[in-house]
């Protein structure tokens, strides 16, 4: 646990509203997005991570929180989405997932991240591309142009634009591999 | 299979995307199970393609607007457990008092006293339409209704815990025999120990009110320099005190709809139009005209929550022979705007 998260645990534990305010901007959205991977519904997804922080703010006092504070919120919201689905009888399809979540990983939550810290370490891999790999790339993935449309844009054959993708992918998955949390490839598989 | 690690990887793009036809799509997945060291690799370039779509997934939840929720919730919350003895609280009271406009500061001069001694002195406000909640230096809690401020030192120094309020709010007060907390309201000064009370003294009104809900408090009055024991109150006790004719009526009352709008509440219990209308400008921050003297001794009973003014207008409309009219807000030559404007009138049969 590093100094800012002790700062924080403790500033949460004695219910400062403005470190509780702060913990939610920074976590709600990728708490949401992880809990996406239990429960595939966006709305039951929200009240579920809401009514955690309301839980949160009443309990702060005595959570004595010993792990990362990341970590400490990934496993807590984890916990809720598998109580959520053992009420409502997530469908099989779900619970497969599950399974294979916690056979094969069960300290999923320990690479976890906030949305800005993915936006940065996705801003720093692609700051590693040659620009015209990079113009490529994001014109595939953050326009969702097809190949064949990148190829009209910029005139050149659909064929280096197939190789600068994948050149793009390699160094992509050297750069975010580590980062990346082992949860988003459940939540992609099936 | 031969073929080159290079090569297979050049068509991962297209096999995430589904864009490889079938024969390639086989290749893959048989490379895929030919090593455990391919199929990380091909997990790797799997997490590193959907990087980008997981942030766009994540931009979809609006915490800020989440947030407001939760902040309505943990004012409940906070509502609901106040009703739970707290050891260093000794009883609850509500205050709310409503005072005179016209007057323009208090002499208060204790609160000066206390500046001289270069304590800090703070001040808190509520916007229209929220309820701010936080703490004192000595731990009293302090709420503090839509459009209402709260002078207080950052630290309590002298023989009394001194504020100073302009509008209406609830306190938690934290116990200190020693040092008693004292609000002032205008003329009217609320002394406890130990309490948790509620107070109103918005500028615009010539009475106060006090509801205590339980444990004791004192009320004096300063009037001039002519100082006024009015008594001690009981718990569920409302006293009204008129500062023009400078008496004080006392009466029995429920409790609990002077204190709802702590968590948002409105609540209407055979309340005269008139002082209906009061408490519904104050909360939304418009001015309501009642155009017709009929419509002010009519009684209301009704509780809102979270509904916005032309959904109480509406409910008003529904419930009572009345209806209504807005004007929009008008922007003055200076820039600003005027408040808007909703009149009542008798509905026409």
């Amino acid at each position: 646990m590093d100094l800012k998260d002790l700062f924080i645990i403790d500033g949460l534990e004695r219910r400062e509203k403005v470190v509780f305010d702060y913990i939610f901007n920074y976590y709600y959205s990728s708490l949401c997005a992880f809990s996406m991977q239990y429960i595939d519904d966006r709305n039951s997804v929200e009240d579920l991570v809401q009514d955690f922080f309301v839980y949160l703010w009443a309990e702060a006092p005595q959570l004595k929180i010993r792990t990362s504070l990341k970590s400490y919120l990934f496993t807590a919201i984890k916990n809720r989405c598998l109580d959520y689905q053992k009420h409502h009888k997530i469908t099989e399809k779900y619970r497969t997932y599950l399974l294979f979540s916690t056979e094969k990983d069960d300290n999923s939550t320990e690479h976890s991240f906030a949305e800005s810290e993915l936006r940065q370490a996705i801003q720093a891999s692609l700051g590693k591309l040659q620009p015209r790999c990079r113009e490529i790339f994001e014109y595939s993935r953050l326009h969702g142009l097809s190949n064949q449309e990148i190829s009209d844009k910029l005139g050149i054959s659909k064929r280096t634009v197939e190789l600068q993708i994948s050149n793009a992918l390699k160094l992509l998955r050297k750069e975010l591999a580590e980062f990346l949390p082992f949860w988003l490839l459940i939540w992609l598989i099936g | 299979m031969n073929y080159g690690y290079r090569e297979l990887e050049e068509l991962l793009p297209g096999y995430l995307s589904g864009d490889l036809p079938d024969e390639d799509r086989a290749m893959i997945n048989e490379w895929r199970i030919e090593s455990p060291k391919n199929e990380s690799l091909f997990q790797d370039s799997l997490k590193a393609w959907e990087a980008i779509p997981l942030l766009r997934e994540m931009e979809q939840f609006n915490s800020f607007e989440a947030l407001k929720k939760i902040n309505t919730r943990i004012s409940n919350q906070e509502t609901t457990k106040w009703w739970i003895p707290i050891q260093r609280i000794a009883a609850i009271l509500l205050i709310p008092l409503l005072i005179y406009s016209g007057y323009i500061s208090i002499r208060n001069t204790s609160l000066k006293k206390q500046q001289e001694k270069h304590v800090v002195m703070q001040t808190i406000s509520s916007r229209q339409g929220m309820v701010t909640q936080f703490d004192l230096a000595d731990g009293t809690k302090v709420w503090l209704n839509s459009g209402s401020s709260l002078q207080f030192p950052t630290r309590f120094t002298g023989e009394l815990r001194e504020v100073k309020l302009s509008g209406e709010a609830f306190f938690k007060v934290t116990k200190n025999e020693e040092q008693p907390f004292l609000v002032n309201a205008k003329d009217l000064h609320i002394e406890v120990l130990g309490t948790s009370f509620n107070v109103v003294s918005y500028d615009d009104e010539i009475q106060a009110e006090v509801v205590l809900v339980e444990g004791k408090v004192k009320l004096s009055t300063e009037a001039g320099q002519v100082k006024k024991e009015i008594g001690t109150m009981h718990p569920g006790q409302r006293v009204v005190y008129r500062e023009d004719a400078q008496k004080a009526e006392v009466e029995e009352v429920a409790v609990d709809k002077y204190i709802a709008w702590r968590d948002g509440n409105l609540i209407f219990r055979d309340d005269k139009m008139e002082d209906v209308v009061k408490r519904l400008s104050r909360w939304y921050n418009v001015k309501i005209v009642i155009n017709d003297p009929e419509i002010k001794n009519y009684s209301y009973k009704a509780s809102f929550r979270n509904e916005n003014l032309t959904q109480v207008l509406n409910l008003l409309k529904i419930s009572a022979p009345i209806d209504y009219k807005i004007i929009g807000n008008k922007l003055l030559p200076n820039g600003e705007y005027t408040k808007q404007e909703v009149y009542l009138m008798k509905k026409k049969v």
